[in-house]
């Protein structure tokens, strides 16, 4: 039997195969019960002109049956059906109803949600909404062509009230290679991570929590911490956010510089600051003040669990009023009390105690480059029917005297354990208002602040939440947004996924060596980091910054 | 029932005895170190949270609970999983036996003209595959999407097993027995029937095994392909979001979570998952006695 | 129907297929007359026509998609579909040989699965043997179905076992041996270390569900072959040598050959699950990078690369173990 009868057999085959799938795969237009009228693919987003003026009016609903694609996350909550529900329906019944519009939500599983919006795309089936949280990722939808260029005089004709709100926003941040692309949700400034402390501990060893006011005095404490066999400060492995260097910049901010080395998703290795956070970080390590292997708590369990063992004396997570990690504590250590760190306790001594503010949006959304006009219309029609505040409101919190009743500040109180028929999703419906914001909001600052404090405050630790705030308005003036450039940077999508690897093992590498071979070590490393494609992102960068390509 | 080897011979019985317990020793410490891990899975499902967060459980539960089971057998959801899962593994393991015999008779047949290439073009696709994408593409194509036949149909076929089960026929259905039927008239679909399948039971039940425990443990197939139809989760596929879901930290969302799933849910679910899967062994043994299917041929 | 030409298997048999099995059938090669495709189809047609079902079935599932392969040479937008992207050659490939993580996760890779193959391997055949020579059926059932329990187990919580088990902070196994007085092991903080636990922890996690498929061939040896040896005098590890391993001889050489076509996979879980960032010299696997670069990246086309690459790789070294098998006497699996 020749061998290249059977090889030549194989190819043959293949190569029939190939054919006859093409048929198949590369004619997917609108089959499999999609409605979509026949899409113009072209990134022009010219809008249908009418008689009456230059955008058509649809304020009496559209003369055919639009059918309008609303991407949402699938948590998988139980019992929850994220396409149909009672809130699905309500929204079809005031909106859909009144516009003509057929109201689908296409679910997008949170956690492998490229995946889903890749898959959905190549089939033609994805939603006239595609989305993501991280500008990276949007940038790189961007980057596949599956975007419409946007008009913004259309958003601003059918959605007034959200283009008042968000045009800065859109305007500042929206557009990439001179095109306009992104509309955003908007992400009110508010934040609830904080380090809670073990307050026993300190005072055990003569201290007050309130004297924590700077890096040294904190260590000063883990030194007295480990002298009394008390336990070590919390730690965990830096992983995708990399915000650790803020402590150690200098003030007032060096903007370029800021620029060039500040991202998120990339770690700065090869700063000072870095270098001084990373020293301080090995000389806690090699004096055993902190978690010894800090490097294998990789996610928020196993950093929760060495706290909640009494093994560690701080805590970094989201302060929610149903956290468990209070009474999970207490059950395995009953004497313990807890506090909030303040903000300078990580602060060197003569520094600011910086912190990175979020950009003002949310959800980074583009236009399916298949949707129609009338489809788009229906976006913009929706996002501003949204951001209506009954709506919103209704959104948030259900129906009145069943998911809540109103107390005296005007401010919902949820009932506990409601289970009837307008329940809300186990993360109160966020993923479908997160179209127009993250977070709820009042009329009022100080009535959005309540509401805050009530959900983010555990029962009997009122002071909790309250100290966090505090500290939060604070350190506001020297939280800052980082620059956000309005050109693809292709160095860091190549790279990133690889220095994110590299890096944790540099770093950790670091920190684990003698306090005598630092220098050594940590010079290697950023050689090691720069070669791997570090120096490639710094020059990219550079010669956007010198070109002004960022904001 | 200890039954000795017929005729061990008198004076080896003390060395017989020594290995012997050497080696029932040797299993059982084995077997320890397979049983312990899952005597601490089941441990933590019937704890306490506080002491599973701060992993304080090892061996036996910590403040006794059977809090989480109570919500798994609450949760209609759930049970629905774990009837899909049943439908779907009982169908795949039938469809994937009957192709994989249909296909392995014949190749093991050394008279068949095309055996090499056809077996090549069989072993082919364990290596090369299109990917997620297209993948997805042609079950959206076939309409396939959200239903039961996903999961059960496009991978109901593995060449691995084909390959197994096809060098088992052709060692233990030699040319002589089907020469001999054949002598007698049987065309190959009355030796498949009544001569190949009753001496192939062994491996018939293991390969039984092999797909069902195969597709009952995968969910990265159902995570794609069942979107809309929450109904039609499989048990894994549930089992995953939900452990998915508690460790998930939420941080972009500044809401009020309701977090259900605690740690004690997680190491409930993996036993509830695993138990049915392994009751199903002790019916797949009694084909592997040995000796047993060689008497009934020669009957 | 029988029409007399059921001889020794038709013609062109070839030397290579001697049997190993009870029949005695010499190999001879005769009958050289070439016969043309319609004579075997019609002589065979029962064969063909069952093979007609999972030809068709490999055809659809698996032959249909085949064509995203095509991405490897293509430079892949969403947007332009599989067939619209750009054709880009070998660039994709040579993109990805270029990248410094590549060489370090071939050697890994290679590394790993070949240590594999020498533990995780052979381990279940021992434990087949060592099972086959109990008696007591209860004692061996229970030990065979507790030895399964470790396969049930996903990769993540096995994970998180053992770094309860082994690490050395708090690890229990370490807190055991430092209160008899030896040194804390650093089991899988320490690159050495690590990989044997790897291999150990494998070794444990497929050692018992492997011995399902020895058993199942052992149960079909005839009995009365251990009473023949018996009587010829030889002892439990003799009968274990002389009967019991040559009849599971074919099923050791097919599964041997499928796992060598393996040797550039491997499992993304086990790595993951059981790798921390203080040691990472083995840790960057070709999986791993299929990861990183295709589902967490969405390089869809230099995961479409790589995969090829392994499937390439995985196919050449079956088919010429296949060659080797059949060179020393073995059936081989085509």
């Amino acid at each position: 039997m020749s061998k290249k009868k059977i090889v030549s057999t194989i190819l043959t085959l293949i190569l029939g195969l190939s054919v006859l799938s093409a048929c198949t795969g590369g004619n997917n237009n609108g089959n499999s019960g999609n409605s979509n009228p026949t899409a113009s693919p072209d990134a022009g987003g010219t809008p249908t002109e009418s008689a009456s003026g230059k955008y058509a009016d649809y304020s009496n609903g559209f003369p055919e049956r639009v059918t309008l694609e609303i991407p949402v996350y699938e948590r998988a909550f139980e019992g929850w059906n994220v396409t149909d529900n009672y809130y699905t329906r309500w929204v079809q019944k005031e909106f859909g109803d009144k516009y003509n519009i057929d109201v689908k939500y296409i679910p997008i599983t949170r956690n492998s949600e490229v995946t889903d919006y890749e898959q959905l795309l190549a089939s033609h089936k994805a939603p006239d909404i595609i989305f993501h949280y991280d500008m990276p990722q949007a940038l790189a939808y961007y980057g596949e062509d599956v975007m419409q260029e946007l008009d913004y005089e259309e958003i601003a004709n059918y959605a007034p009230t959200y283009w008042e709100t968000m045009k800065s926003t859109i305007e500042q941040y929206g557009s990439v290679d001179g095109k306009k692309v992104f509309f955003f949700a908007k992400r009110p400034a508010a934040d609830n991570f904080t380090t809670l402390i073990r307050k026993d501990w300190v005072e055990k060893v003569g201290m007050k929590v309130e004297d924590l006011t700077s890096l040294e005095k904190f260590n000063e404490m883990l030194v007295k911490w480990k002298e009394a066999g008390l336990g070590v400060a919390g730690g965990s492995l830096l992983q995708n956010n990399y915000t650790y260097s803020y402590a150690f910049r200098d003030w007032p901010i060096d903007e370029k510089e800021r620029a060039l080395y500040s991202d998120l998703g990339v770690a700065d290795l090869t700063w000072e600051p870095s270098e001084k956070y990373l020293r301080n970080l090995n000389y806690q390590y090699n004096n055993g003040l902190i978690d010894k292997e800090f490097y294998l708590r990789n996610d928020d369990n196993k950093i929760k669990a060495e706290f909640v063992a009494g093994k560690t004396g701080t805590y970094g997570l989201y302060l929610t009023s149903n956290t468990d990690v209070f009474s999970a504590t207490l059950a395995n250590n009953p004497d313990a009390e807890f506090a909030i760190l303040p903000p300078r306790a990580q602060v060197p001594e003569g520094n600011q105690p910086q912190g990175r503010a979020y950009w003002p949006f949310g959800l980074i959304m583009g236009i399916n480059y298949e949707t129609t006009d009338e489809e788009r219309a229906a976006v913009w029609m929706y996002l501003e029917w949204l951001s209506q505040p009954e709506n919103l409101f209704f959104f948030q919190n259900g129906v009145e005297g069943q998911n809540y009743t109103l107390d005296a500040e005007g401010i919902p109180l949820k009932s506990a354990d409601y289970a009837g028929e307008s329940k809300l999703s186990n993360n109160n419906n966020k993923d479908y208002w997160a179209l127009v914001t993250e977070m709820a909001e009042f009329d009022t600052p100080e009535k959005t602040r309540m509401a805050h404090l009530r959900n983010w405050t555990p029962p009997g630790y009122e002071t909790l939440a309250e100290d966090m705030l505090k500290y939060y308005d604070e350190t506001a003036e020297y939280r800052t947004p980082d620059a956000l450039f309005s050109v693809i940077l292709e160095n860091v999508n190549e790279y990133k996924a690889d220095l994110n690897s590299k890096f944790q093992e540099l770093y950790v590498k670091v920190v684990l060596s003698p306090e005598s071979e630092f220098d050594k070590v940590y010079q290697e490393a950023k050689e090691t980091y720069l070669r791997e494609g570090y120096q490639e992102i710094l020059d990219e960068k550079q010669k956007a910054i010198d070109a002004g390509q960022y904001s | 029932m200890k039954a000795s080897a017929g005729t061990t011979a008198l004076w080896s019985r003390k060395r017989y005895d020594i290995w012997g317990m050497l080696i029932g020793l040797a299993l059982i410490i084995s077997s320890l170190a397979c049983l312990l891990p899952f005597v601490h899975v089941i441990a933590k499902s019937l704890s306490a949270d506080a002491y599973v967060i701060a992993n304080k459980v090892t061996l036996w539960p910590q403040g006794f609970t059977l809090e989480a089971y109570g919500k798994i057998f609450a949760d209609k959801s759930i049970m629905r999983s774990l009837y899909v899962s049943i439908i779907v593994t009982v169908l795949f393991t039938i469809i994937g036996m009957i192709l994989t015999i249909f296909a392995a008779y014949p190749l093991s047949r050394k008279q068949l003209k095309g055996r090499t290439v056809i077996t090549f073009i069989f072993l082919f696709t364990m290596y090369f595959h299109g990917g997620i994408i297209p993948d997805y593409m042609l079950i959206n194509s076939l309409g396939m999407l959200d239903t039961m036949w996903s999961l059960v149909l496009p991978l109901a076929f593995s060449a691995f097993n084909l390959l197994i089960m096809k060098t088992a026929l052709s060692s233990t259905i030699p040319d002589s027995l089907e020469e001999s039927a054949r002598i007698d008239g049987a065309g190959h679909y009355r030796i498949l029937w009544s001569i190949v399948l009753p001496l192939s039971k062994p491996i018939i039940a293991t390969l039984s095994l092999f797909y069902a425990v195969g597709r009952w443990n995968a969910y990265q197939d159902a995570l794609f392909y069942i979107k809309q139809n929450v109904d039609m989760r499989p048990l894994q596929l549930k089992l995953y979001y939900l452990i998915i879901q508690a460790s998930e930290s939420f941080q972009l969302e500044a809401t009020q979570v309701t977090l259900s799933n605690p740690e004690v849910l997680k190491a409930s679910c993996v036993v509830f998952a695993t138990l049915p899967i392994i009751c199903v062994y002790p019916f797949i043994q009694k084909y592997f006695v040995q000796g047993a299917m060689i008497g009934a041929v020669k009957g | 129907m029988a029409e007399g030409v059921i001889l020794q298997g038709g013609e062109c048999v070839k030397i290579e297929n001697a049997s190993i099995s009870s029949s005695s059938k010499p190999a001879i090669s005769t009958n050289r007359k070439k016969r043309g495709m319609i004579f075997y189809l019609r002589r065979d047609w029962q064969l063909y026509s069952l093979l007609l079902l999972p030809f068709t079935f490999v055809a659809l599932f698996k032959y249909a998609p085949m064509s995203g392969l095509v991405l490897a040479f293509k430079d892949y937008k969403l947007a332009k579909g599989i067939w619209g992207s750009e054709w880009v050659g070998f660039e994709v490939f040579m993109d990805l040989f270029a990248k410094h993580d590549f060489l370090r996760a071939v050697r890994n890779t290679l590394l790993l699965n070949s240590l594999d193959l020498v533990f995780s391997f052979t381990m279940p055949i021992v434990l087949a043997l060592l099972l086959n020579e109990i008696k007591n059926v209860r004692f061996k059932r229970a030990n065979q179905t507790v030895l399964y329990l470790p396969h049930f187990l996903s990769w993540v919580i096995i994970g998180a076992i053992a770094y309860q088990l082994l690490s050395v902070g708090n690890g229990v196994i370490n807190n055991v041996i430092e209160s008899i007085g030896g040194n804390r092991i650093p089991f899988l903080q320490e690159d050495t270390h690590w990989l044997f636990t790897y291999l150990a922890i494998g070794v444990w996690q497929s050692m018992g569900w492997g011995t399902i498929i020895y058993l199942a061939s052992i149960s079909s040896i005839n009995p009365e072959m251990y009473e023949a040896a018996t009587v010829d005098g030889a002892g439990r590890w003799r009968k274990a040598w002389n009967v019991t391993l040559p009849s599971i001889r074919v099923t050791i050489v097919t599964l041997l050959i499928l796992n060598l076509g393996k040797i550039m996979e491997g499992s993304f879980e086990r790595i993951i699950a059981l790798q921390n960032k203080a040691t990472t010299e083995f840790t960057t696997t070709i999986p791993v990078l299929v990861y990183r670069w295709g589902i967490e990246g969405g390089n869809f086309s230099r995961a479409t690369a790589l995969g090829l690459f392994q499937a390439v790789i995985g196919l050449v070294l079956v088919l010429a173990a296949d060659r080797i098998a059949k060179k020393l006497g073995e059936d081989g699996l085509i």
